[in-house]
């Protein structure tokens, strides 16, 4: 469904040429939930930006259900975006001046897919059990509210891939095995989810696991049968 | 804003706005100082242009007879409605008469008069000869009377008097018999009678105390029309042939050069007006773009959650497009209205404390000057705000969306 070859990013630091994201590769099957771990700069953010055609890469390709990246224009990058991927970005990735209901419903106004916009909404907001937040604003949620208003957000026009960038940092336990749980159900629907995150807990989601070290892109399972040693997590 | 989940441009462009409340308002008053300028601006040049264009049509004398060295008095008079009064021989409508390629003199005789109840601002009292006249009569409206006599009064259009209603100067009740079309010069403040009641306003005067240089029988003016096929020119030389080119007390002002010298004055004035709302708008735009450009740049991350929910650059652009059309619009709406509530009900008194009574632009005409300063004005938000459009559009969201962390 979904495939990156030879994907590399540079940028400059301190004037020298840096590479980001160095020689990635990864296909995800549909229904796959795959988890990149790796240490803060390694690359992980700037690779979901990249998947998610938000950034293009300096060199490699993506192909999306038989979509190149490369031979899109940003309209139509734009278009897969707000109609096959769902992105959950880190930290506060919600627009304080709307409405919960706002905020989830927003893709709508980029992309209307669904005739009952205020519906779906709703509808994703009972599925994550905040719809009784519907009329609130951002700021009087808890750090919790608030990735559930994003993941709902991100799932509201039904994407085959779901991308999350540290959907449980800063969450206690309990709400990120709550998360985690949602992310279960949505994998069994059919959606794939690729996510990165610091937390291993969380990671032990994923049916599928990465390591991410100075843009290098790297099987958790094949790193440890290797006998090196397993990245830090923080 | 629209409270439920479907937003439009509006919407997110105003929510945006409200976001920011004091840059906002500070960026929407400065699209009004803006508007109102233009506005203010507009008018004022639109009347003068329509001045200069018409000064000579409206004036109708070929040549002005007046005191030597009372030139510009009289062009105080006419154009600036500065009231004034000087005098000369009445036996100068005779000699004056008798040129050859003269067609008609016809003298008029001035009082200066303070403050009447009429008016907030001086007016010009003015006497002429209704049997000679061809500079009053064309200006008098549909209800013109056949002739004036005794205490009647013609009112210039600026003038708050009722046709058939009374005015008092020096004690003496006047009757209004007659108002005249607006001119866009002196006349608009001047209150005409014959030649004989404005010399019995100036006995008047003088018995209340007032100095007048007056004799009985003086004149302050001749306007000359010259004969069909005759250059002015050469009628002017001849009178100074006939009565001396110097020490003859008299000056003559040829109406085509002292109009042309003030229509270059009034150019150039006009010129330097459109000059300044040029840089004021230029500078709007700049200040604007700064603000907006700095607005785009604090909200890169925002931007970035928009791209990652479908939103293209185009997108992105109409938005803060949108934003800046906001603040230009309301700013426009506010300094226009503002415009019109200082132009139109003080229009003529402006005009007069300006001394540039034909700058008064018709008010059949006032919406059209503000609807294009509302559109002039409108537009400096979306101009001003295109780059800071197309760099949000442009904005690399990876750097961006984690505040640097890669």
């Amino acid at each position: 469904m979904f495939e990156a070859i030879g994907l590399k990013k540079e940028y400059k630091r301190d004037g020298a040429p840096f590479l980001a994201v160095n020689d990635v590769s990864i296909s995800i099957g549909k229904g796959e939930f795959i988890c990149v771990t790796g240490r803060s700069g390694s690359g992980k953010s700037t690779l979901l930006n990249i998947l998610a055609g938000m950034s293009p890469p300096t060199s490699g390709e993506i192909v999306f259900q038989g979509r190149k990246y490369s031979s899109l224009k940003d309209r139509e990058l734009s278009a897969i975006r707000g109609a096959k991927i769902g992105y959950i970005m880190q930290g506060m990735c919600v627009f304080s001046n709307f409405t919960v209901l706002q905020n989830v419903s927003m893709p709508h106004f980029f992309n209307k897919f669904h005739s009952d916009a205020e519906g779906r909404a709703r509808f994703l907001l009972d599925q994550l059990g905040i719809e009784r937040l519907a009329r609130q604003y951002p700021p009087s949620l808890s750090g919790g509210e608030i990735r559930r208003v994003a993941i709902a957000r991100a799932l509201f026009n039904s994407p085959d891939l779901l991308i999350a960038d540290e959907p449980t940092s800063d969450l206690d336990d309990e709400t990120t095995k709550e998360i985690m749980r949602v992310f279960e159900s949505i994998v069994g629907q059919g959606t794939s989810v690729l996510m990165v995150t610091h937390d291993a807990g969380a990671a032990s989601f994923g049916s599928r696991r990465y390591v991410m070290d100075s843009g290098v892109l790297a099987s958790a399972e094949k790193n440890q049968a290797r006998g090196k040693p397993p990245v830090p997590l923080i | 804003m629209n409270a439920g989940p479907c937003l439009s441009f509006y919407d997110i462009a105003m929510s945006n706005q409200r976001q920011r409340p004091f840059r906002s308002t500070c960026l929407v008053a400065l699209a009004a100082v803006l508007s109102f300028m233009l506005s203010g601006g507009a008018i004022l040049a639109y009347g003068l242009a329509e001045g200069a264009d018409n000064l000579s049509k409206r004036l109708g004398a070929d040549i002005m007879i007046v005191p030597s060295g009372y030139e510009s008095a009289v062009t105080g008079i006419l154009l600036r409605s500065e009231p004034s009064a000087f005098y000369i021989d009445p036996d100068w409508i005779g000699k004056i008469s008798s040129v050859d390629g003269v067609s008609v003199a016809s003298p008029q005789f001035l009082v200066a008069s303070l403050n009447a109840g009429c008016c907030s601002v001086p007016v010009q009292i003015v006497g002429y000869d209704p049997r000679t006249d061809f500079v009053i009569g064309p200006w008098i409206g549909t209800r013109a009377p056949s002739s004036i006599y005794g205490t009647d009064i013609v009112v210039g259009s600026a003038i708050t008097a009722e046709v058939g209603g009374k005015l008092k100067f020096f004690e003496r009740e006047y009757d209004v018999v007659a108002r005249l079309d607006r001119t866009g010069m002196g006349f608009d403040a001047t209150v005409f009678m014959t030649i004989d009641a404005a010399r019995r306003a100036a006995g008047d005067f003088v018995r209340m105390g007032g100095h007048s240089a007056a004799r009985a029988d003086s004149i302050s003016s001749i306007f000359v029309r010259v004969s069909e096929g005759r250059a002015v020119e050469d009628v002017m030389y001849n009178i100074q042939k006939k009565y001396g080119f110097g020490g003859s007390g008299i000056a003559l002002v040829q109406t085509r050069r002292f109009v042309d010298s003030v229509a270059s004055g009034i150019s150039a004035l006009i010129f330097f007006i459109v000059a300044l709302e040029s840089i004021i708008w230029v500078m709007a735009a700049f200040v604007l773009a700064i603000a907006f450009s700095l607005t785009v740049s604090e909200r890169q991350r925002e931007f970035g959650l928009l791209r990652s929910i479908g939103a293209t650059k185009t997108k992105l652009a109409a938005i803060v497009m949108a934003e800046s059309g906001i603040v230009s619009f309301y700013g426009a709406i506010i300094g226009t209205f503002l415009a019109g509530l200082t132009v139109l009900p003080f229009r003529i008194y402006i005009a007069s404390v300006l001394k540039m009574p034909y700058a008064q632009a018709p008010i059949d005409r006032l919406a059209l000057i503000f609807l294009a300063s509302l559109l002039l004005s409108f537009a400096v938000g979306p101009v001003a705000s295109l780059i800071p459009a197309l760099q949000a559009g442009r904005s690399d969201v990876c750097s961006v969306i984690r505040g640097g962390e890669l």
